[in-house]
């Protein structure tokens, strides 16, 4: 079991580390946007579309890895007075509002790119690249962190039940 | 289900979320699916799916990362450092002039680094030790570094600004070039008030030290290199969105090139430095962004069940003429900002507010200034006070979270009455945009 959780810490971590970078393909575009509109007066059709993508493989690929690390900001008035097991207990309660919202988003996430796929849909702009990549991308990203979720519920019960970390 | 009754489940769901410790993105959209859900049929959650799509594809957005990045190189270049000493050395002979010198380099620092929490921190580390070990008071030191820090808020380029232009939808050019002088003053009163301070109680700050006070011309003007590259940067980011030729993403994009330049002309730039800078930046992009998938998710159920028309009926039915709506918002504001974060709160209000403000006849730039003030307000009031935690986490252990508060009264009321100049003058927000070439 462990083993599994410490599997899907790594592969989200990972994915995140690694889609951190995708911030400097992003600066290129702008600069190379930049270059041909003031330098050669030929502005580009895909620089600053192209760059938008990338951010939104930032946003959702390493969503899962900030929750890993507890970057996602909380209201901590009442959480962090209280005891490491009491904590460990109030996310356990609050787990299923967490999976409620994320199995909704990648229900529908999974319709929106499936049509998308289905249809090979693209984004209707003059330079128009297919835009399924993206919505898949959207998906793999609810899953990611549906399973980060988890991790850290198994990693609780066991805390609270068992007094140690797993 | 009446919309009043609709209204009070949202709250109350919302807020025991919350209070729970389920992280804001998270409370904002589990709350979203329940009504929707609940009050309309599942596959409304389409139309919640389209918003959430529309908000991640944005241009404007792409500036979050960036600005993000260029802060957090920034933060481990070096240039904090040289911004305090130089401002230190120039300000040797003056009495208070290390408070007074930290506000300056805070001024200058916040028009480079648009997050609160990194400019307190660095500032915390570099300056506080250099006052204390120099017998200031321990509230004056305290205070000038929260506070001064806290302007990061409302000194371009703010992620405050660009969040607000989006959920306003006004331009962020706009916003930033608005909060320039409201900046400044509030940086002026301030400085003015250390200066006063220490005039009627010179035991505050003791005056510098023969030493310090004796620094060659020829090292002060050495010291002056290190402020030509926080020029160029302040100069570009703001310069070009000013005159129009870069849109507030490229300028981030030119900050961002700017601060890994100014790390290599320190000998920083070292690939831990990027990395560390990179991973910083994800984690907080990530952070933002969910929140605003949650907010697009939670005002658009609320809004579908009529509850943005039942708060602006409500609001328009206020008594007060159109200054009392503006000060009920405020109320409303300071009011969240116990318990919220300023994005939580601009998320959840700014898509009600802002429809109703424009149609009593206010202007949406300078309502984004006074949003600004009233959080860097809100970052210093109890019981949630970011910008008091930020400072109380890199002070001394003997130091409490109660003195930096404390510290940090005088200024709160400056600010406050700063707000009052802003809001009584929409001049002074309003003039610097209106000169910008389109």
């Amino acid at each position: 079991m462990k083993s599994l959780l410490d599997l899907i810490d790594t592969f989200n971590a990972r994915v995140g580390q690694l889609t951190a970078f995708i911030l400097f393909p992003t600066l290129f575009c702008i600069f190379y946007e930049i270059i041909a509109r003031y330098v050669f007066t030929k502005p580009t059709m895909w620089a600053s579309e192209l760059m938008i993508y990338f951010c939104a493989i930032l946003y959702v690929l390493g969503a899962a890895w900030t929750l890993q690390v507890g970057r996602h900001v909380k209201i901590d008035m009442i959480y962090s007075r209280i005891s490491l097991r009491g904590q460990r207990v109030l996310d356990l309660i609050t787990f299923p509002f967490f999976t409620l919202y994320l199995v909704m988003l990648l229900w529908v996430g999974f319709q929106f790119a499936l049509e998308s796929i289905a249809i090979r849909e693209s984004s209707g702009t003059p330079w128009n690249p297919p835009i399924y990549p993206i919505k898949s991308i959207f998906v793999i990203g609810c899953v990611m962190l549906l399973l980060q979720g988890a991790v850290k519920f198994i990693r609780d019960l066991y805390f609270v039940k068992n007094g140690k970390e797993l | 289900m009446s919309v009043e009754l609709i209204t009070v489940l949202l709250v109350v769901t919302f807020v025991t979320l919350l209070i729970l410790g389920l992280p804001l993105a998270w409370t904002m959209g589990a709350t979203a699916v329940i009504f929707t859900v609940g009050l309309f049929d599942p596959s409304t959650m389409f139309m919640t799916m389209t918003r959430v799509f529309h908000m991640m594809l944005n241009y404007a957005l792409v500036s979050v990362p960036l600005f993000v990045l260029m802060g957090c190189i920034l933060e481990k270049s070096g240039v904090a450092e040289q911004l305090f000493d130089a401002v230190y050395v120039w300000s040797g002979r003056l009495r208070g002039g290390l408070a007074i010198g930290t506000i300056i380099a805070c001024v200058a620092m916040a028009a480079m680094v648009g997050i609160v929490g990194a400019e307190i921190v660095t500032f915390g580390l570099i300056a506080l030790p250099q006052m204390l070990s120099r017998g200031y008071d321990k509230g004056l030191a305290l205070g000038c570094i929260t506070s001064g820090g806290g302007m990061a808020t409302l000194i371009p380029p703010s992620i405050v600004f660009i969040v607000y232009g989006m959920t306003a939808g006004v331009s962020i050019g706009d916003l930033f070039i608005a909060g320039i002088i409201p900046g400044l003053l509030l940086a002026a009163l301030f400085i003015g008030y250390i200066m006063f301070s220490v005039w009627r109680r010179p035991h505050l700050a003791p005056a510098a030290s023969e030493e310090d006070r004796n620094i060659p011309l020829k090292k002060k003007l050495q010291m002056l290199e290190g402020l030509i590259m926080p020029a160029l940067i302040t100069l570009a980011v703001l310069g070009s969105i000013y005159v129009g030729i870069a849109t507030p993403t490229e300028a981030a994009a030119i900050g961002c090139l700017g601060a890994i330049i100014s790390a290599a002309v320190n000998h920083r730039l070292t690939w831990v430095v990027i990395v560390r800078a990179s991973y910083e930046t994800i984690w907080i992009s990530c952070m933002l962004t969910w929140l605003f998938f949650g907010a697009q998710a939670i005002i658009g159920v609320y809004t579908l069940a009529g509850g943005a028309t039942f708060v602006r009926n409500a609001i328009m039915d206020l008594p007060f003429g159109p200054w009392g709506v503006i000060v009920a918002m405020q109320i409303i504001w300071v009011f969240l900002g116990m318990f919220l974060d300023w994005i939580g709160i601009l998320l959840l209000t700014g898509p009600m507010f802002i429809p109703i403000i424009v149609s009593l006849g206010f202007d949406p730039v300078w309502f984004g200034v006074v949003f600004c003030m009233n959080m860097h307000i809100s970052y210093l009031t109890p019981p949630f006070g970011p910008s008091v935690f930020y400072m109380a986490s890199v002070a001394p252990p003997e130091i409490s979270i109660t003195d930096v508060y404390k510290a940090n009264l005088p200024y709160l009321w400056l600010t406050f009455v700063a707000l009052v100049i802003v809001c009584a003058f929409p001049g002074l927000s309003l003039w610097l945009p209106s000169l910008m070439s389109r």
